[in-house]
Formats: C-alpha cells, structure tokens, sequence
C-alpha cells in the first residue's frame, strides 16, 4: 500500500500536482488499489489536525506579521536596518542580511520576506552598482534566516510531528539564526572588498539611528515578547499567537497610527490563505502517515539503519544528506511533515535530541528553499534581479558553503542547541 | 461563439461565488476565534477564572477556518506546486496536463466528498461535552471543501479544456506561501 502510495505521489508530483494534492490522490489511489482499508479512513485522518489545538497557532502569527509589516513599521525596519550597516563595505547587500533577521522575528515566512524585501532592496542595491545577480542571490538566501527565527511555522510543523515543545524549539532556532546572518554578513562583506563593490564611508548619524531604532522597537520586541511567553511558561503557543496578533493591532493603532479596516481584514485573508496551503499539507501527510504506519515502515526503517550505520555521526550525516537532497525537490512543510515521521524514531534510536535534530531539519531544508532545480526564494531572487538562475547560483556558492558550515556546527555540537 | 462566451461567464461567476464564500467564512470564523481565544486569555490569566466553552469553540471553528483557507487557495492556484515539468511544456502540452490534474483530482475530490458525507452522519450522534454540539458539525466542514474542490476542478477544466485558456506558469510566486 505504502509503496502504490509513494509512486503514484512521486510521479503527481512531477506532473506538477499541487503537493497537497498529490499526497491526497497518492493515498486515496493506494487504498483504493489496495482495498483492504475503507476510503472513510481518509477522510477520518485528514479531519483530525484540524482538531489540533497548537496548529491555530499557525494562522495568527501569520496574520500578526501581516498587520506589523503591511504598514509604515516595515518600512522603519529597513531604514533601521540601512543605518545600521549601509556605511560599512558590501553593506547595501548585509541590508538584506540584517532586514531578513529583523522581519524573521515578526513574519516567519521566508518567501514573504524575498518578495517584501526584495522588491524594496534589489532594485536599490543595482542602482548603487552592485551586480544584479549578487543582489539577487543575497537576498535568496538571507531571506531563509527567517524561518529559524522565532515565531517560525516550520518549527511549528515539526513540533506537530514530533511531540517536541514549541517553545523548546523557538528557544534553539534564534542562535542558528543569528549564527547564519553574521555568516552572511561576512559574505557580503568579503566579496564587497574582493570585487570592489561601491560603498560610502559617511559618519554615523547615531541621534537619528537611535530615533528609527526606538521607533522600530514594537517589532524588535515582538520575538522577545514570544520566547519570554514560551520560556517562562506564561501562555501556550496558540496563546501567545492571539496575543501577538493584539499586540500588533495596538502597536499599529496607537503607535504607527497606520491601522485600517481593510488592512486587518486583508490579514485575516492572508492568515486564511497561508493556512489553507500549510493545512491541506498537513491533512494530507495525516493520511500518508497512517498509512506507513500500518505497513511498519518507521520500524523497517530503524531494522535497515541498525544494520548498516554503525554510529550517531554517520546517522547525523546520512540525514543531513537526505534533507539536503529532498530540500531541493520538496516544498519545505511537505518534507518536514512526510520526512518528520521516519527521521524521527531514526533519530531517538541513535540518542540524537529530537530539539536539536528540528534544527537541523530547519537548516537542512532552508538551504533547499535557494538551490535548483525547485527553489522558491531562488525563483523569487532571479526574478526581482531581472538575471538568469544559474547565474544567481553561481554568486549563491559562498553563501552554500557558510550555510553548510552552520549545518555541520549544528549537526556535530550539541551544546550549540539551547535548551528553553 | 455565443456558447463560449456565456460559459466564461458562468464559469467567472461561480468562482467569484465561490471566492465570496471563502472570504465570509474565513472572516467569520477567525474573528470568532481570535475572539474566542483573547476573551479566555485575559479571563484565564486577568481574572484568574476560565471560560468552559473556549475549549470547545475552536474545535468547532478552525475547521472551518481551514476549509475557507484551502477552498480559496485553490480557487486563486496558491497550493504550493513543483511547476518544473508544467514550465517545460509548450502552450499545448501545459493545457493537456493541466486538463489531466484538474480532471483526476475532481474525481478524487468528489469520491472524498462522498465519503465525508458518510462520516459527517456518522459523527452526527456524537455530542461535544460542554455546548452539546454535533460531531458532524466539523465533518461538514471537510464535506462542504471536498465538494468545493471538485468544483473548483470542474471550473479549471472548462477554462483550460473547453474555453482553452492558457495556462500561465509563475516559478516565482509568492501567493500563499507559509515559510
């Protein structure tokens, strides 16, 4: 049954299915084929994350980055942003850097931030003069730092699949994020003073930094707000979600006075939508998870791995390289929620930390978001720098390999992975 | 040429109906549930009481946030595609396969559709414990996105097969995306 599954959902997938509905069909094919289940049984798996409490969560952090970047606060994070690095060599591109992390710790969504921020700094960048291909790469990859920092959907995922805390998990995710964004900075720095980008040594206005910073606040504090909530144990991620979501309404009322009807209800929209896709994912892998489980596939995979891979590091390796693999086919909620499910138990017989292995998965699949031949923010980068893909790749290969470093550090120490 | 025309139309304005909807049903019911959930917070943690019905609530509603949410992502095409081979193929060869994936997941919505009826009169006897509510409630919520997204199908099918709309191909969008 399992395998009818994964061949039908394969062969979907490449006639360019939606994914959601390629794992549908794929499950609802196999057991048809398979005839020994009733179809009422899909039916019944595909309801039950929908009575998933944590999973409300997902809609209102979305809307409550929404609300906090559709106004004039999205424009404040990048002037605080430019004041912050603009001055220093390559630091028109570290804007893109320093303005992913910034607006991670609000939206979360790395495709969003590509779009929203891009728009705004690559035409910029290519007016300054730094190549269009640079520009577009910096900002593919920067743009997944987003996904690590708190509150991030994909941490939310894998907490669904794993039975991990969410606020164990957003805890961990800030120093992967800070670490790849100062990686990144060095980056855009290096090839600044290797390739002779322009830049503008001007002296620093510290009395209007400081006035864009203190005006920018509202966001710099949503992601403390989150993890002091999670940390401290105050309320339950879907809590802290409806909180943030209030939050941002009154910061948009009564600080940037910039809130409208019609903007909240294009969030409420927008968190709809957003939702939509992510739960159709996760309604469907309900259904191809059931079905592995029934055919024993976790456990006949922890019998093969048992067999073969003889230590945590090499077991860390063989994941790592699947992740990376399915990263550059697979949509990133659609690999957590399919790969989730027999990563997992691979992982807690070889005594790897379920919080640090989420991390990995997170790093893994970020760097499949900006590789070929499926990369969204890739698409998204190529696109806004008018350029051709392979060359945004080309000027993507230091960014691959400080990503790849990061990845190895998180693989192989532990410590690295905070603990709330 | 009258035909066509009037089946654009008809084709048009179920997807709008359908959009509008969505949009009632995603308005209504995240208000109510971020409602819902702000009222239990400040009364859980302000007032130190509780409120028996907020943990029923949005067991009743989310799923009808996400139908609203998954119906309207396929009527504007945000589910997440891998669009490689459709972004291969020439203008012909993208409308023959999108014929075929819109042609096959309307048969396998319906028969969803079908069977979620079944479960929806199943859980139809089943009470929630505080509010007395029927099961089938949230059941009816699946039923009613299953039957939309065979409709859906249906409409994409009369745009791409009958009307022969050309089917655009947008590696870089950005809609409805969730990371």
């Amino acid at each position: 049954m399992s395998a009818v599954m994964m061949i039908v959902f394969a062969a979907l997938l490449v006639l360019s299915f939606p994914v959601g509905y390629a794992l549908t069909l794929g499950a609802s094919i196999a057991l048809f084929v398979g005839g020994q289940v009733p179809m009422l049984a899909v039916v019944q798996q595909m309801f039950a994350p929908t009575q998933s409490f944590p999973m409300i969560a997902i809609p209102f952090f979305v809307m409550a980055g929404d609300v906090m970047m559709a106004g004039k606060l999205g424009q404040s994070l990048i002037d605080f942003a430019t004041d912050l690095v603009s001055r220093f060599r390559g630091g028109h591109a570290q804007v893109s850097v320093l303005g992913s992390t910034l607006f991670g710790g609000v939206s979360g969504s790395a495709v969003a931030d590509a779009t929203a921020l891009g728009s705004v700094l690559v035409p910029w960048q290519k007016k300054v003069g730094y190549p269009a291909a640079f520009c577009g790469a910096t900002i593919a990859a920067a743009s997944t730092i987003d996904i690590l920092v708190p509150p991030s959907i994909p941490l939310i995922l894998y907490a669904l699949v794993s039975n991990v805390s969410i606020g164990a998990l957003f805890v961990a995710g800030l120093l992967p994020g800070i670490v790849l964004a100062v990686g990144f900075l060095i980056v855009c720095n290096v090839s600044a003073r290797m390739r002779g980008f322009p830049y503008e040594k001007k002296p620093i206005a510290w009395a209007v930094m400081a006035r864009r910073g203190l005006y920018a606040s509202p966001a710099l504090l949503m992601p403390v707000f989150i993890l002091v909530g999670l940390r401290f144990g105050v309320a339950t991620p879907t809590e802290i979600s409806t909180m943030a979501v209030v939050y941002a309404l009154l910061a948009a009322a009564l600080i940037y006075k910039d809130l409208s009807m019609k903007r909240v209800y294009n969030a409420m929209i927008t968190a709809g939508v957003a939702t939509g896709v992510v739960m159709m994912l996760i309604m469907a892998s309900s259904v191809v998870g059931w079905m592995l489980t029934l055919d024993q596939i976790p456990e006949a995979l922890v019998g093969w791995a048992k067999q073969f891979v003889h230590s945590q590091a090499a077991m860390l390796m063989l994941i790592n390289g699947v992740l990376l693999l399915a990263g550059m086919f697979l949509d990133l909620p659609a690999a957590i929620l399919l790969l989730g499910p027999l990563l997992i138990p691979l992982a807690q017989n070889f005594g790897i930390d379920l919080v640090q292995l989420g991390i990995i998965v997170v790093i893994n699949l970020a760097i499949g978001l900006y590789t070929p031949p499926v990369g969204t923010t890739l698409f998204i980068g190529a696109t806004l720098a008018e350029v051709k893909i392979g060359e945004t790749v080309r000027e993507l290969l230091p960014f691959y390999l400080v990503a790849l470093v990061v990845l190895l550090l998180f693989t192989y120490i532990p410590a690295l992975t905070l603990r709330g | 040429m009258k035909t066509p025309m009037s089946l654009t139309h008809a084709t048009q304005k179920m997807e709008a109906a359908i959009e509008i909807l969505c949009k009632s049903v995603l308005v209504l019911t995240g208000f109510g549930l971020l409602g819902v959930l702000v009222v239990n917070v400040f009364v859980r943690y302000v007032l130190e009481g509780s409120v028996e019905a907020a943990s029923e609530l949005p067991a009743l509603l989310f799923p009808w946030f996400v139908m609203g949410g998954v119906v309207l992502a396929a009527v504007r095409g945000n589910h997440v595609a891998m669009q490689l081979t459709m972004h291969l193929l020439p203008p012909a060869g993208r409308r023959v396969l999108a014929f075929f994936i819109h042609g096959l997941s309307g048969v396998v919505f319906s028969v969803l559709a079908w069977h979620s009826v079944e479960n929806t009169v199943i859980a139809h006897d089943e009470l929630s414990t505080i509010l007395h509510v029927p099961g089938s409630v949230g059941y009816a919520a699946l039923t009613v996105a299953f039957g939309l997204l065979a409709v859906c199908a249906l409409t994409a099918l009369i745009r791409f097969g009958v009307l022969a709309q050309p089917v655009s191909v947008d590696m870089a969008s950005a809609e409805g995306a969730v990371v």
